[in-house]
């Protein structure tokens, strides 16, 4: 029999309003130590380090007064990886001994599928750990979150939808991301209750043919660069040629030509180089559209969340924290993070009220340790 | 007194309490009496890592996992350090964190350790077992990238010969892979053999010798190798180490090339070790035949030489101070590899020498010669 008497009336549902306080001369220091110690210990303080940056995110996330918490710890990461690694590294040297060196063709190509079938089915594997790890170590008001369903599930729709953007070219990326982003944001829970999503496909098809179309005008612009710089230097290369034909030895003139080659290698390899950067820094815009666009169809109880955002400032923000990014080699990639933290939080608002006294503890028991395969596959953007 | 706020971790509801310090404990109640809660100060602990003086705080317990009390009043964290000095040190501080940092420290040991050991010990009797079928692509790779477009020399005399000698050495090795010698037109002084049973010798090593029972001793040699799979073992060693290290410093791509210079230091201690087992081995083959095992010294002590007459003219051409640190990196390679096992080997073969007295040629010197012009 419940005792109804000790038992509170639940408040009324509230609107409530969530802002970002962190800074860059915060978090900075933050990442400066994790960098030195990441140099001492050969990379291995990583684990650490991540955890104090997420701490300094999560702590600067105010929801309703009430600061978010980042309650995981660097050894969880470091055991949850220890456990990837051990089982990676039996599979990617067994196969390698076993078939990775094999003469014939047809099993070398079936080894090669198959290795590349399981990266990618363990990266779907490691994606969602990763968010089931961190929402088990996000906790507000103390309530944490979790995550409802199968990872092995969710890893092998991974599978089959990257088959499907291969065989369409690409074409069916944006589909296929909101198609992988509905279950996972469904079976997101924040205390007992799940979240709501329902984004449609059509809306990112329009920012994605844009920067598809930015790409192919690239690729047009530095392949004519590359053409141009090959016919420049032949010219120079003949001119000199035939201005000393009869005086250089064959030597020399073979020299010459090792090292026209090797200037135009050079060349090449700037070219491709810029064109990767191209395409990585178009292609982050369009992420920052696709962010924006599941957020807008993410809701919680009764709640639908909102973001204030133009294409315009979209851009600057996915540019900015590319260049912050490339220019200090990934080192200050935390201080992107925090841009995008303080982007979308303090632009988002909700429409509708929170029950907040109805949000229940979940019921779900907390991983032991920590997105080893997202470590090992780099996945996880946080 | 103070005012706090009380999350049960069962709800998101905030519930006001009345907070204070007993000196042992936190105590807080809601003033109805269905509420009275008291936290032993040695449970305690922060999420955000420590108590700062002068700002708000939110304390957890660790019997109480998801329960939160926060404090706004910025009084109460002073008051709470007076009673609670380790709270404003970390939720690990002093001896805890320090154990934290052996644990971390004597895993990431033993993993290296582990993995070190399982190559160590593993290597040699994976070599056995993997068919030789599975890495002679292996040794067609390093072949490619060791000979490259030089041409091979041939000559049925000079194949006849090798084929022969190879075989009294083999019978003498017991069961090893089928072996293919080859010798290729290139003025290196050097012989290797590859995975998969393939022997190479570069024509210049044959120049250098003057004596059939040079060219019987390293060909025992590199039977050697191919009998003990030394190849194959040196490949898994190599590929474990990259992998092992690779893995612990994934992720930060500044440290890839510790993952090379680890495995190629590993390399070149194993190689001392085969070295030696490889010659031991060449003068039971060598015995076996009557053959006079100072083939090798003498091949030794021509390369040393040779060697030392080089390091004189670089010397003397490279007086720079950027120079001296390439020589640097040079002694430390040579150390790891061959310098101090030049001499030992020279040794080892003069007391093989001393033990047996073998002074048999091998070849007679029409063979001999056959094999000198094989390459005209």
């Amino acid at each position: 029999m419940v005792n109804y008497a000790f038992t509170p009336p639940l408040a009324a549902a509230k609107e409530i309003h969530v802002e970002h306080t962190g800074n860059w001369r915060g978090l900075l220091p933050i990442v400066l130590v994790n960098f030195l110690f990441n140099v001492i210990t050969i990379g291995f303080y990583r684990f650490w380090g991540k955890t104090k940056v997420r701490r300094y995110l999560w702590r600067h996330t105010v929801l309703d007064g009430t600061r978010l918490e980042y309650t995981g710890t660097g050894l969880e990461l470091f055991f949850g990886f220890l456990v990837a690694a051990a089982i990676f590294f039996v599979v990617a040297l067994g196969g390698e001994f076993m078939f990775g060196q094999s003469a014939d063709p047809t099993t070398l190509m079936i080894y090669n599928l198959s290795f590349f079938a399981f990266i990618v089915l363990f990266t779907g594997f490691a994606v969602y750990r990763a968010r089931n790890y961190r929402l088990s170590r996000s906790n507000w008001r103390g309530i944490r979150g979790g995550m409802s369903g199968s990872a092995w599930r969710h890893a092998l729709r991974w599978l089959g939808y990257n088959v499907l953007i291969i065989l369409s070219l690409g074409f069916a990326l944006p589909w296929v991301r909101t198609r992988l982003q509905t279950p996972l944001a469904k079976q997101s829970q924040f205390g007992g209750t799940n979240l709501q999503f329902n984004a449609p496909v059509g809306p990112l098809y329009r920012p994605f043919l844009i920067c598809l179309a930015a790409t192919m005008a690239m690729f047009v612009f530095v392949g004519l660069l590359i053409v141009l710089s090959i016919y420049l230097s032949s010219e120079a290369v003949s001119a000199i040629m035939d201005e000393a034909k009869s005086a250089i030895e064959t030597d020399f003139k073979q020299s010459i030509s090792y090292g026209v080659g090797a200037v135009l290698g050079i060349i090449a390899v700037l070219f491709i180089g810029f064109f990767y950067v191209g395409i990585a820094a178009i292609f982050s815009c369009y992420f920052s559209f696709e962010l924006r666009h599941f957020l807008n169809h993410t809701g919680y109880q009764e709640m639908a969340v909102k973001i204030d955002a133009d294409a315009k400032s979209l851009i600057k923000l996915a540019l900015g924290n590319f260049l912050l990014t490339l220019f200090t080699l990934g080192i200050c990639y935390p201080l992107a993070q925090l841009r995008n933290f303080k982007f979308f939080i303090n632009r988002m608002s909700f429409d509708g009220a929170l029950n907040i006294d109805a949000i229940l503890q979940s019921s779900q028991d907390k991983p032991q340790t920590g997105e080893g395969w997202a470590e090992m596959f780099d996945v996880g953007n946080v | 007194m103070t005012k706090g706020l009380y999350f049960d971790g069962k709800s998101a509801r905030q519930q006001e309490v009345d907070v204070r310090l007993t000196g042992q404990f936190v105590e807080f109640t809601d003033g109805t009496g269905r509420l009275d809660e008291s936290w032993p100060m040695t449970e305690l602990w922060t999420p955000e890592r420590k108590v700062a003086a002068g700002r708000p705080v939110t304390l957890a317990c660790h019997d109480r996992e998801d329960a939160r009390l926060t404090i706004e009043d910025l009084t109460f964290a002073d008051a709470l350090l007076g009673q609670a000095p380790n709270l404003g040190r970390g939720m690990l501080a002093g001896p805890e964190r320090g154990k934290q940092v052996a644990i971390v420290f004597a895993l990431l040991l033993f993993c290296l350790a582990g993995g070190a050991a399982i190559l160590h010990f593993y290597a040699a009797p994976m070599a056995r077992v993997i068919p030789v079928a599975w890495v002679a692509p292996l040794g067609d790779q390093a072949f490619g990238l060791l000979v490259g477009k030089n041409r091979l020399c041939k000559s049925d005399d000079a194949d006849r010969i090798i084929r022969q000698m190879a075989g009294k050495f083999a019978h003498t090795l017991g069961q090893m892979p089928p072996v293919e010698i080859l010798i290729a037109d290139t003025k290196t002084v050097n012989a290797f053999a590859l995975p998969g049973g393939r022997i190479i010798f570069m024509r210049g090593i044959i120049d250098k010798m003057d004596n059939p029972n040079e060219f019987a001793a390293v060909l025992a040699h590199e039977m050697a190798h191919v009998a003990e799979r030394h190849p194959t073992v040196a490949y898994i060693r190599v590929m474990g180490f990259r992998a092992i290290l690779s893995i612990i410093t994934s992720g930060t791509g500044v440290f890839e090339n510790i993952g090379e210079v680890g495995s190629l230091l590993a390399m070149l201690s194993y190689s001392r070790k085969y070295e030696a087992d490889a010659d031991r081995l060449a003068f039971k083959q060598l015995a076996a035949q009557e053959i006079d095992p100072r083939g090798l010294a003498n091949l030794f002590r021509k390369m040393q030489k040779q060697k030392k007459e080089k390091r004189k003219m670089e010397k003397r051409k490279n007086k720079q101070a950027t120079k001296k640190e390439n020589n640097i990196s040079i002694d430390i390679i040579d150390y790891f590899s061959t310098h101090p096992a030049i001499t030992e080997r020279i040794a080892t073969a003069e007391a093989e020498f001393a033990r047996n007295g073998h002074t048999g040629a091998g070849l007679n010197d029409t063979d001999w010669q056959a094999i000198k012009r094989v390459c005209g």
